[in-house]
């Protein structure tokens, strides 16, 4: 798998009123590889997910999967939305199945065997006959994450999936999400306003710079994650969180790139 | 000083007793009833105007009997379920379009926003001259004067789909038709109910007003009979099937309702 983002920027409005919001958005993404994208709000970091999706079109640049352009959503690109988005009128196990139904490509039986293994994967086999309304905001995320998933997508697309959470719902989503990649080797690409998360879970992390949004620093992170509730607290981990929120302030002080377009 | 708490009603809260609740029910269909008892049995309006509760049940007992009532029945609900589900089975699916795409919004919005101010029963000498006397131009009419709030009203509902839902359908690899059949008429069905139940109203108001013109059998045209006849004891025994029949039909929308649409009630 190939995913490459070449010169992306997006403008929104026209005219007058056109509001540079990406500039110049160079990514590639490797298979099996966790990225994160880190910004504050406002750096334009969904909608670059948005772009990555194919739910909103680039004014400028290339988005490719395997050598082949983006020119829409697909089911080679899941998503997982900060407010779990799950159909309210199925039950967990149909939320899950409902994106390999919509396809056709799968058996009967497929759809039984992947349903029960996704579930099991978020650890909610027990729960599967479950309404969303009758969930907790952290089931129904882990419900969002296994619908993605057993759609089969190449990209696991992740827009501040644990903002909506309580704090300490958010650590434990963290470490499952991590477990969860250890065990799937998904490719996956976070959206988080949260560095701690995006140093926490991602090999690659790409610091997003506002007005307008462009990647002003990429670090590739070599963390020992065999226990994320100490990593947390690791001193070489700390340091490198308060260097890189530090370079962040001092890039958001200083406006890069003219604002208009021309 | 320590405030004491008093309980007061909020607003759409729900009624903690069930016991409460039927009670109130109950005084609401009571009282007019026994208003209305009081007020014939003193004598305070001539009663050739206001029959008494008494009278009225004898006036129904006896069309029972005679089999005009359910003559009546029959042919008044025919034509009310036919032209409402005329009204259904054009509207809704128009009204999902109209909401999901701008194109056939912007093309039929303006039109059925135009139409719906028409006043349905202004529709009639031109359905008789198109329809002819009998049965169509009755559904007709009554299918006329309800399409179009179907439209608008399943069109607004279709606003309140979250966006996350349908972009989420799309990077599932659903089509956009599989969007509107599966997520968007789904997601709004019990809205659909709702605006049917609702607008069934609409198709019972227009019922009688299609029977005042050209009827043998109907309710309606009972009504209009029996004024001619000054039996005020029939007008009103038929006024309270029309009433029965309505709520009853109202109590079967929302079972469908609580039983097709469990994750919304």
């Amino acid at each position: 798998m190939d995913f490459n983002v070449q010169s992306l920027s997006k403008t929104f409005g026209e005219g007058r009123h056109a509001r540079l919001v990406l500039h110049d958005i160079n990514l590639r993404v490797h298979s099996g590889e966790f990225t994160a994208i880190v910004g504050r709000s406002g750096s334009g970091k969904s909608t670059l997910l948005r772009c990555l999706a194919g739910l909103e079109r680039p004014s400028r640049g290339v988005i490719s999967m395997d050598g082949r352009a983006v020119t829409g959503p697909g089911p080679d690109r899941g998503l997982v939305f900060q407010n779990y988005s799950l159909y309210p009128w199925l039950n967990l196990a149909q939320n899950v199945a409902f994106g390999m139904e919509l396809q056709g490509r799968f058996s009967r039986r497929e759809m039984r065997e992947r349903t029960a293994y996704f579930l099991d994967v978020v650890g909610l086999a027990d729960r599967r006959k479950l309404l969303p309304r009758e969930c907790s905001g952290g089931m129904q995320q882990r419900v969002a994450i296994a619908r993605a998933l057993a759609a089969g997508p190449k990209v696991l697309l992740l827009d501040e999936p644990f903002g909506a959470l309580d704090l300490h719902i958010r650590a434990a989503m963290q470490n499952f999400l991590y477990r969860l990649w250890e065990r799937t080797r998904l490719t996956a690409i976070l959206i988080t306003h949260d560095l701690e998360e995006a140093l926490l879970l991602a090999q690659q992390v790409h610091v997003l710079a506002p007005n307008p949004g462009r990647i002003s620093h990429t670090l590739a992170t070599n963390f020992n994650r065999q226990d994320l509730d100490n990593l947390r607290f690791n001193a070489s981990f700390l340091q490198q969180r308060q260097g890189l929120a530090q370079a962040m302030e001092s890039v958001e002080s200083c406006s890069g790139v003219p604002q208009r377009v021309p | 000083m320590i405030a004491h708490p008093i309980q007061r009603w909020f607003l759409s809260e729900a009624l903690r007793s069930s016991v409460w609740r039927l009670g109130l029910h109950a005084v609401s269909l009571l009282l007019p009833l026994l208003i209305w008892q009081v007020v014939s049995h003193a004598q305070v309006v001539d009663p050739a105007f206001l029959p008494s509760p008494g009278q009225v049940i004898d006036s129904l007992w006896s069309m029972a009997r005679s089999g005009i009532l359910m003559a009546d029945a029959s042919a008044s609900i025919r034509r009310v379920m036919l032209g409402f589900l005329l009204a259904a089975v054009v509207g809704t699916p128009l009204g999902i379009l109209m909401g999901s795409f701008a194109t056939i919004r912007a093309l039929l919005e303006p039109l059925s926003g135009f139409l719906r101010y028409m006043p349905a029963a202004a529709f009639t000498p031109l359905l008789i001259i198109y329809l002819g006397i009998d049965e169509a131009p009755k559904i007709a009419l009554i299918a006329i004067g309800t399409v179009f709030f179907n439209m608008l009203m399943v069109m607004d509902s279709v606003k309140f789909v979250p966006r996350e839902l349908i972009e989420t359908t799309l990077t599932l690899g659903g089509s956009r038709r599989q969007v509107v059949a599966q997520v968007i008429t789904r997601y709004t069905l019990p809205s659909i109910i709702d605006t049917l139940r609702i607008n069934m109203a609409t198709s019972w108001n227009l019922l009688v007003v299609a029977e005042l013109l050209a009827a043998e059998v109907g309710l309606g045209k009972r009504i209009q009979l029996a004024q001619r006849f000054f039996r005020t004891d029939q007008i009103f025994a038929d006024l309270l099937v029309l009433g029965l029949m309505g709520f009853a039909i109202d109590l079967a929308f929302q079972g469908l309702l609580r039983l097709t649409c469990r994750w919304a009630v």
